[in-house]
């Protein structure tokens, strides 16, 4: 396993996909850093107050993002034969567990790194200071995950929120595997989990919020985000990300140990 | 033009599975739109079903305070556009086609029926919405004509300044510009995977229509598709005669370029 696990997870950190996927969720990142206005830091990281240019391009394309450096691994070597030499050599378990784990960390270091970049780099320029309850700029209130860190230890909130979408980055990139090799081509592969979190965006606005506010955020695609526009308990969010997490094990264990070859 | 050549991609291209899941993409903002004229109280038309599919969002204006709520719907639409046409140039490739192209003995002839056949795609796709459209409009009691009706206009796009003089400006900025872009993004995506991977295509000519929704220059082709930011329904916002030159620019630039670079691409080792 170990053995396995480290081939797949050095393929996995070193392609040039997995590059331009980092560097492009850097540059949306810095991007929202420079054109933020002025504030504390609380306020203004991407995180908390997707605001402009920059948050906005990494919040809506990130399920790209997380999907382009290993998510299509499965699909090549089956198309390209090398999964067979793989097979003769290691149970398929192992491979499939081994493969889920390079394509989960490889999706949440692109997730997280540039959330983390951005608060550091914001952490240089806006001062430190503690949100206070009444704060005209405060974008998290009762009902939001974590919100009593955030009014507490904001360094801690922001840490565990990376961390968050670490694991949110490696669930959504391991769909992925649950289409397994049937699509023709990698791009479809690479876009699966993006098009299933757009159609979720896109069916739950229309048929369960409808033109109102309301009280809790479902989208996933929003629940990456510590500051939504309505509230995103814990609740929900580790219940979405156990759902996702369950699809990827299941089908993808299904699609890539109890297949044919 | 090599007609042979255009026939096989109409009949290899255009009759493909993926036109029939289309419908499900249009359902929604038919829904939603047959929301709005329940609302109003009145039945709507035809013509106001058909504007709501890409009446887009005002322009958004980015500051400190406010979140950017991207219009979804309309993203959706764009994208579901440009995925029907992603693919096919490399799956006429690896298949048949590359009888096809040995014949054809011209690869710019090859990749000018693509473009054809990529137009005609993006007909195919409206001409679907169009019947969708239709098809609620009858559902819910309207009348299946290219009038419009002003209630229901001002209530979907709902902006008070909009000053509706006839139907036929109304289909312009909904329907016909938005079908000239889209054209044109589809052949810049198609040129581009020459170049770049498909995926890397796509998100690059989908990142310029999420740029246009927040940046409203009639550079970025995004806001031509969008109607309430036409200058022709909403004087003082964009330029039309500035957008159609952005769009031819980027349709013919795409051809040329795309014809070029195939022209030089050694195809027997190109993979995705």
């Amino acid at each position: 396993m170990q053995s396995i696990l480290r081939v797949e997870l050095w393929k996995a950190t070193h392609n040039i996909k997995f590059y331009i996927a980092l560097t492009a969720g850097v540059l949306f990142a810095v991007l929202d850093a420079i054109l933020t206005g002025n504030g504390p830091l609380y306020g203004v990281c991407m995180i908390v107050s997707p605001t402009n240019l920059g948050s906005a391009l990494f919040f809506f394309f990130w399920p790209i993002l997380v999907a382009l450096p290993y998510g299509w691994s499965f699909w090549k070597e089956k198309k390209d034969q090398s999964y067979i030499q793989i097979e003769a050599r290691v149970c398929r378990k192992e491979f499939f567990w081994a493969k889920f784990m390079a394509v989960f960390i490889s999706g949440g270091i692109v997730m997280s790194i540039p959330i983390l970049l951005n608060i550091l780099i914001l952490a240089l320029f806006h001062p430190y200071e503690m949100p206070h309850v009444l704060s005209g700029m405060n974008a998290l209130v009762n009902g939001y995950f974590l919100s009593s860190l955030y009014h507490s230890n904001l360094w801690l909130f922001l840490f565990i929120w990376c961390l968050v979408d670490f694991l949110w980055g490696g669930v959504i990139a391991c769909f992925c595997l649950v289409v397994g090799s049937k699509p023709t081509f990698q791009v479809m592969v690479i876009l699966t989990p993006y098009l299933v979190l757009l159609a979720l965006e896109i069916i739950l606005n229309t048929f369960l919020y409808g033109p109102n506010f309301t009280l809790y955020e479902v989208c996933p695609m929003e629940l990456a985000k510590a500051g939504t526009l309505s509230a995103n308990p814990g609740w929900i969010i580790f219940s979405e990300m156990g759902l996702f997490a369950a699809l990827d094990i299941g089908l993808g264990y299904w699609q890539v140990v109890k297949h044919e070859l | 033009m090599n007609y042979k050549l255009l026939q096989h991609d109409f009949r290899t291209g255009l009759l493909r599975k993926r036109y029939l899941w289309l419908p499900l993409l249009f359902i929604i903002p038919c829904y939603i739109s047959s929301r709005i004229t329940t609302a109003l109280g009145m039945p709507g038309t035809w013509l106001d079903y058909l504007c709501f599919f890409f009446f887009g969002c005002e322009p958004i204006y980015l500051n400190s305070l406010d979140k950017v709520i991207l219009p979804v719907q309309w993203l959706s639409l764009v994208g579901g556009l440009l995925l029907v046409n992603l693919d096919y140039l490399l799956y006429d490739l690896d298949n048949a086609g590359q009888q096809i192209i040995v014949r054809s003995a011209s690869r710019t002839q090859w990749f000018i029926s693509k473009c054809m056949w990529n137009i005609a795609s993006t007909m195919v796709y409206f001409i679907e919405m169009a019947v969708v459209a239709w098809f609620f409009c009858v559902i819910k009691g309207g009348e299946s004509t290219l009038t419009q009706i002003s209630e229901v206009s001002v209530g979907t796009y709902n902006v008070a300044e909009i000053t509706l003089q006839d139907g036929g400006k109304l289909a312009f900025a909904a329907i016909l510009m938005p079908f000239f872009t889209l054209a044109a993004a589809s052949l810049l995506q198609m040129a581009l995977c020459i170049f770049i991977p498909p995926v890397f295509s796509f998100f690059f000519v989908f990142m310029i229509m999420e740029l246009s929704v927040l940046l409203p220059f009639p550079v970025l082709m995004g806001n031509a598709a969008m109607a309430i930011r036409s200058g022709i329904l909403h004087p003082g916002f964009m330029n039309v005669g500035m957008e159609i030159l952005a769009n031819t620019v980027v349709m013919v630039g795409s051809i040329v370029m795309g014809a070029i670079g195939f022209r030089r691409k050694d195809i027997i080792k190109w993979r995705e």
